[in-house]
């Protein structure tokens, strides 16, 4: 098959020095802000997404996406030594893996985390060097109809699994949606929302906002805490796994790679369910398990290669389908509209570069990300220490910055400190700000591909229903909408969202 | 991604009543979030509609906005009719918070004033001071050495390796 000559191809591009460069650049970045606790790779995408503009867009990509996979591997750090998780997809990992650090086996944690973060993102970019194409030639089927209803469904499944309200989650997508509109219609010329106001005459712009609800948002929250942290002392010995802990952790790792890649495919799924998932499957199937939380190795194991899986596999809906899987997904789609790069099912045909040479930079990635969380594990013990008071004065200038200097414009900033207010504002009052920024960035394409559809079908709705894959999944989404409803259902569908780690 | 604590009183004495008070607070808040947008909903409808509409055959600018409002007034209906009903992470709005969080929101407000004319330099070392002053305990030498040091390395970073183009302002040399 060409699968081989593809790979080749690919690695020319991912080992070229500049895109090795920035792909160390964004797995460094990425181990930081992982073992930092707030501040996660959706805010280092953004904080980054300026300086990516300069750079072909594969070494961009390689980049950012360098920083979103790297960050699964710092947060089990924090979660392993401080009992505090770096990012939300390591809290299951506090609660063995700080047991183990406490019982002197914080090595053996360490290692195993990193092991098994290495195998299941190894093992999810194979998954997606096969599956991306193919889906992609599937796709090749789809016309606009097609596409309205697959990110209508994407919009459904998102809001579904995100915390809290549904209708807030909608009514947040809504008001992305509404953002999205705002500026000149392409199709007929005139412009909408605008107010003669001339900065907003080519949309709102996905970087001051990203920066604005992620970056400027995200630290006004974090004012309101006072952060406390006691770094764990004790030498960390020997970080190699013994043979007794590999017998424990081989199923957990081998099923957490399946767990991870399958649900990293669906949107608003990704990281952090993954790792919920494949910690209640291992204690579920443990022949101890109530060692779990305890010390249980395969308590970390599992889990840590879940989030890894998932990055690969959340990779997939965007790379074949153009659909983003999660925010960080969504910054990047960002990143490549604004390069010119249309992602839909044509990209691995038009753009082979930009997705052989992504996929295979992954790859370097992954080594890399060994290589920086073993041996120096120490250093990331001493970054730990930085207080955020140091810390968040420096990310609310590279964001007054990064917004400046898209443009030159000032009134970009002005929008980003608007959508930053928005952003403490939401987060107080418990509306998902997940939600907006999807549908901002895939509503102006929601609405082509609805104009298309009905410019074909002359005006009748009819169109999405007759057709039998939008039908199918169409009818998909609006029964994830309504049939909550009507349930014990909904009281359900939060026990499993918010419930995770009850078990 | 931080963990906010909403900071409750959560003692065993206190949580009936606490629980009350939070059920009260997600009502009242869901009922100022559901009129708000239906508001918002109305007003972007109501604009939608007078930009040209086009038909079901040829859909115009106005079109899919519409829909979007009139789905964002059904929904935030639905929200003012059952409030409070689901669970949210919604924390309260303390006075004391919202001290911290506006100083350092007006510090961010007054470098978007000053940026242009002041210059990146001035600007960002004024910002970086003033914030590393209210955060660390308003001890002022190490504000300033930190800013100092911050506002360099930035510079370098921005205006030497990355090339950007920084407004020079008032150090026009």
């Amino acid at each position: 098959m060409d699968f081989f000559q593809n790979a080749l191809y690919g690695f020319s591009i991912a080992l070229a020095p500049h895109n090795l460069l920035f792909c160390f650049a964004g797995v460094l970045i990425g181990t930081l802000i992982g073992v930092l606790p707030g501040i996660g790779p959706v805010n280092a995408i953004s904080l980054l997404m300026p300086v990516s503009f300069g750079m072909p867009p594969e070494t961009a990509i390689i980049m950012l996406a360098g920083i979103f996979y790297g960050a699964q591997y710092g947060g089990s750090t924090t979660s392993i030594l401080v009992n505090i998780p770096g990012e939300a997809s390591s809290v299951v990992t506090c609660i063995d893996g700080h047991q183990m650090a406490r019982q002197g086996r914080a090595g053996a944690a360490l290692g195993i985390s990193a092991f098994g973060s290495f195998i299941g993102g190894t093992l999810s970019i194979i998954g997606l060097m096969i599956f991306a194409p193919t889906l992609a030639r599937f796709a090749l089927r789809f016309g606009p109809p097609e596409y309205f209803a697959l990110m209508f469904l994407a919009m459904v499944i998102l809001t579904f699994l995100s915390k809290g309200s549904m209708v807030k989650s909608f009514l947040s997508a809504l008001l992305g949606l509404f953002c999205g509109t705002i500026g000149m219609d392409l199709v007929s010329g005139s412009q909408r929302f605008t107010f003669g106001a001339v900065v907003l005459f080519d949309g709102v712009g996905i970087v001051p906002v990203a920066l604005g609800l992620f970056g400027v948002g995200e630290v006004l929250v974090n004012m309101e805490q006072a952060e406390v942290r006691s770094i764990f002392k004790s030498k960390l010995k020997g970080l190699l796994p013994n043979l007794h802990d590999w017998k424990e952790s081989l199923g957990a790792i081998t099923r957490g790679s399946v767990i991870g890649f399958l649900l990293g495919v669906l949107p608003g799924g990704g990281v952090i369910m993954s790792s919920f998932t494949s910690y209640a499957v291992e204690k579920r199937l443990s022949k101890h398990p109530e060692q779990f939380g305890k010390g249980a190795i395969a308590g970390v194991a599992g889990p840590e290669t879940a989030n890894n899986a998932a990055t690969g596999g959340a990779m997939i809906p965007l790379l074949s389908l153009g659909i983003p899987s999660n925010i960080s997904m969504a910054l990047l789609l960002g990143v490549m509209l604004v390069h010119g790069v249309r992602p839909d099912s044509f990209l691995i045909t038009q753009h082979p570069d930009l997705f052989w040479g992504v996929v295979c930079s992954m790859y370097a990635g992954n080594v890399m990300l060994l290589l920086l969380n073993l041996p120096l594990i120490g250093l990331w013990v001493k970054v730990l220490k930085t207080p955020y008071e140091i810390l968040f004065p420096l990310i609310l200038l590279f964001c007054l910055i990064g917004a400046y200097t898209l443009n030159s414009n000032l009134y970009d900033v002005l929008i980003m400190l608007i959508f930053g207010a928005m952003g403490y504002v939401m987060r107080k009052i418990g509306f998902p700000q997940a939600p907006l920024v999807f549908a901002l960035i895939i509503g102006p394409i929601m609405e082509n591909a609805l104009r298309q559809s009905l410019l074909y079908s002359r005006g009748s709705f009819a169109i999405f229903f007759t057709r039998p894959i939008s039908a199918s999944l169409i009818i998909f989404g609006i029964a994830l909408l309504v049939v909550p409803l009507f349930f014990r259902g909904r009281n359900e569908r939060e026990r499993v969202v918010e419930g995770f780690g009850d078990d | 991604m931080a963990f906010a604590n909403g900071g409750g009183d959560a003692s065993p004495r206190n949580r009936e009543s606490v629980k009350m008070s939070e059920q009260d607070r997600r009502t009242g808040t869901d009922r100022i979030t559901g009129a708000f947008f239906f508001l918002l909903g109305i007003a972007i409808a109501w604009a939608s509609a007078r930009l040209r509409l086009g038909n079901f055959h040829h859909p115009g600018p106005g079109f899919f906005p519409l829909l979007v409002g009139l789905a964002i007034v059904l929904l935030s209906a639905w929200l003012l009719v059952f409030p409070g009903k689901t669970g949210s992470d919604a924390t309260r709005f303390t006075l004391k918070h919202l001290k911290r969080v506006g100083a350092v929101y007006a510090g961010l407000l007054v470098f978007f004033f000053i940026l242009e004319t002041a210059g990146f330099l001035v600007s960002s070392f004024l910002l970086l001071f003033y914030l590393f002053y209210i955060a660390g305990k308003k001890r002022v030498a190490r504000a300033l050495i930190l800013a100092v040091i911050t506002t360099g390395l930035t510079y370098l970073l921005f205006e030497t390796a990355l090339k950007s183009e920084l407004p020079k302002g008032l150090l026009n040399f």
